[in-house]
């Protein structure tokens, strides 16, 4: 079957980005998005266009507001088929193997220049696993480290790190709402009843989320292992004012101090390592709850509330670390 | 097969009437005296602590739906974005909280007409307070504001905090979904301070519990 798209590789997307002319749509935030025009040229034989201009968006679409691209920037995510950016122009659009950018051709000529181009045709550099949306558990910590990776490592280890973190934040998040639910059912039934089937299904799925979280931090404990971090990422979290970010955002200070402890320092790992091994500690409470349940034993309260305890300072540790990296630019 | 029909019977017979709730803000009500004071509602504590457990499990579900929506846009960059799981759960999350604010609003009138119980105070006041945190490892910043209200014996003051906190997070999330209607990314930094405050809220909620259920009187 023909491939939808053109396809670039990752050589073709660097000199791209190195040589790109650089604007910004003035509907944007400032993170939203940076639009480059250039030449990068089609390497397979698939795509209609065999060289000329292309627009591409590239960079995190943290900041996204709300504006215009931002519907078709999700829909983009979602890596649907199709996008239609302005009522006008649809895109095919195709998942790529890592490294692979798709495109589509900017229509030559015309008058309204940049703005026209970018409105009607977009070239949308697939560098997903670099470009991850995640907000919520140690997002964007995967800048701490060089790219490309060192010598000998992995190809595409700082790639694939961006995924195990949106990946192990998710299961994280997944795990936490599971147990809310349990605790939910726990907390009403002495007026609703006992649903035992409630209950059974929130603390395997509980469990076997957090299994998929503590193994992807593992993996993620390992891909960083093979990563050299990036000095100047270093510098700017020694440099950054955690003071004023906790007071500003209110934060709760027991819980930003440990993430301003390791990330002035520098040691991104060991936020990795902090939560590997909560998520250890959470699996082995967890299976000690299911374990009385499985005997028709309620858990022992006290054990619950140390467990929730650490379901959400583990949560807003992630965030917060999430939320300094967001905010070191 | 039947022993365990029989437990759940002998649960929901034990239940009806003792009613037990673990996870946020239970055994407030024995704060209050049991006889309503004179000329008020008649009501008893009994509906003090059904209210409180009502609250808690629609806070506590309100909690796990939001979990669940931030799951979702946190996956969105790998999976894509399923808008109607989005939907969902923020219709959820919403609903679960609006039950969960309506049910403090009924919480703090209905409390107003019970009078303190005075062993209870005296023994919120003689609470070793540090000493529990310690042990526990409880969070300070929070624990000190739970303390800060029950030491000084203000729990309608608490009940106060709950529905406030419940109409933070309702006009918060109501913001959030109505980006969300219309297919628009919410402001992440929105996002995060909104989970802070259901994270914040829910440990308070729940070190309000631990305190009642340690009290000796």
């Amino acid at each position: 079957m023909k491939k939808q798209g053109c396809y670039f590789n990752q050589e073709a997307l660097k000199m791209a980005v190195n040589n790109a002319v650089i604007s910004m749509n003035p509907g944007w935030s400032e993170t939203a998005a940076i639009i480059i025009l250039a030449d990068i040229g089609a390497t397979t034989e698939s795509c209609p266009y065999k060289s000329g201009k292309y627009l591409a968006i590239i960079g995190d679409f943290h900041g996204c507001r709300g504006g215009s691209l931002c519907p078709p920037l999700f829909k983009f995510l979602s890596l649907q088929a199709k996008m239609r950016i302005t009522g006008e122009t649809a895109i095919k659009l195709t998942i790529p193997p890592p490294g692979i950018i798709i495109i589509s051709k900017s229509k030559p000529g015309g008058n309204h220049m940049i703005k026209k181009k970018l409105l009607t045709a977009m070239i949308f550099v697939a560098l997903i696993t670099l470009n991850l949306n995640g907000y919520f558990a140690f997002n964007e910590t995967g800048k701490a480290f060089n790219l490309p990776p060192c010598e000998g490592c992995k190809n595409y280890a700082a790639l694939d790190l961006g995924q195990l973190l949106v990946t192990g934040a998710g299961y994280f998040i997944q795990s936490n709402s599971d147990y809310q639910l349990l605790l939910k059912t726990i907390e009403m039934s002495d007026i609703y009843g006992m649903n035992s089937e409630d209950m059974a299904d929130s603390i395997d799925n509980a469990i076997k989320h957090m299994e998929m979280a503590n193994e992807t931090y593992y993996q993620i404990l390992q891909v960083s292992s093979l990563l050299e971090y990036n000095p100047t990422v270093l510098e700017k979290l020694k440099n950054f004012d955690y003071d004023n970010y906790q007071y500003v955002n209110s934060l709760n200070p027991a819980i930003f101090q440990q993430v301003e402890r390791l990330l002035k320092t520098g040691n991104v790992r060991g936020c990795y390592q902090k939560f590997y091994i909560a998520t250890n500690e959470i699996l082995v409470r967890l299976r000690s709850i299911k374990t009385s349940m499985d005997t028709l034993t309620i858990p022992r309260i006290p054990d619950c509330w140390r467990l929730n305890q650490l379901y959400l300072e583990m949560e807003l540790f992630g965030q917060y670390a999430a939320e300094v990296f967001m905010n070191i630019r | 097969m039947k022993y365990f029909k029989f437990i759940i019977i002998l649960s929901l017979v034990v239940s009806s009437v003792n009613l037990h709730g673990y996870f946020f803000a239970n055994e407030i009500e024995n704060a209050f005296t049991p006889k309503p004071c004179e000329g008020c509602k008649n009501y008893d504590t009994l509906f003090l602590k059904q209210l409180i457990i009502d609250g808690a499990g629609f806070f506590i579900q309100s909690n796990s739906q939001y979990q669940l929506f931030l799951k979702e846009v946190e996956f969105s960059g790998i999976y894509g974005i399923n808008q109607e799981a989005i939907k969902n759960a923020l219709d959820n999350a919403v609903k679960n909280m609006e039950l969960a604010n309506d049910t403090y609003n009924k919480l703090v009138p209905a409390a107003n007409q019970f009078e303190y119980n005075p062993p209870v105070l005296e023994a919120l006041y003689h609470f070793d307070y540090p000493g529990y945190r310690d042990l526990n490892q409880l969070n300070p910043t929070i624990f000190q504001q739970v303390e800060q209200l029950l030491k000084s014996g203000d729990v309608r003051g608490c009940l106060q905090w709950f529905y406030n906190a419940t109409n933070e997070i309702q006009e918060r999330l109501k913001i959030i979904k109505s980006c969300a209607d219309i297919c628009i990314m919410p402001e992440i930094p929105e996002c995060w301070r909104l989970n802070q405050l259901y994270m914040e809220t829910q440990i308070f909620g729940q070190y309000t519990a631990e305190i009642f259920m340690n009290l000796k009187y």
